[in-house]
């Protein structure tokens, strides 16, 4: 799989966008996008005023990578960004078929 | 970290991002990202020289193959996706997942 060529996206909240893009940069992913994004995190009226939810402005990362840097990527944000713990951000791959540049 | 899951896409016009929030969750979804777009059509509007465009919002979450396949076909068969939402649904396969717990 090392030859494959992934779409990597990553979805964290809007504070991780620095320091995500900068390790994606690092990494040498290309065609890296920015994509403002809103969780589906539901709230009652009073928490809502007073602040007391979690975060629901995300961000979404997305970019193209090599299977192999894809999974140093994704070793990178359990590592680096915690994201095996809850309500950090959550990362995927999706196989690319063809690429044309 | 290999995984038999399917990162769906639900494209519907816009208002109704909540509605199937609600529906994705009753079928065993954690959550999902929202994320603002717009449609175009074949007939580009056009009044006064400013294009009018259809805003959508597409829904993104991350779930078991065998629960968007579900999904997906009783998007199929929900009238309101083809009056009012003018939904469309599709699924990519997902190579590998880091944050879902």
């Amino acid at each position: 799989m090392t030859n494959s060529i992934e779409y990597l996206a990553i979805i964290a909240a809007r504070s991780y966008k620095d320091d995500l893009l900068k390790l994606l940069f690092e990494m040498k992913c290309h065609l890296v996008n920015v994509i403002y994004a809103k969780g589906s995190v539901k709230s009652g009226y009073f928490k809502d005023m007073l602040g007391l939810v979690p975060e629901e402005k995300k961000v979404m990362i997305t970019c193209i990578a090599t299977g192999d840097v894809a999974g140093k990527v994704l070793e990178q944000l359990i590592s680096k960004f915690h994201f095996d713990k809850p309500n950090t951000g959550i990362a995927y791959t999706i196989p690319v078929d063809k690429l044309s540049v | 970290m290999d995984t038999k899951m399917k990162a769906l896409y639900i494209i519907v016009n816009v208002g109704f991002s909540e509605q199937v929030v609600e529906y994705i969750r009753s079928q065993g979804a954690t959550g999902a990202t929202i994320i603002n777009a717009r449609g175009i059509n074949g007939i580009p509007k056009d009044i006064l020289g400013i294009s009018v465009d259809l805003e959508k919002e597409i829904v993104l979450t991350l779930i078991d193959s065998e629960k968007a396949d579900k999904i997906m076909e009783s998007i199929k068969q929900n009238p309101a996706f083809k009056s009012e939402a003018h939904g469309i649904c599709f699924a990519l396969p997902v190579d590998k997942t880091v944050g879902l717990n």
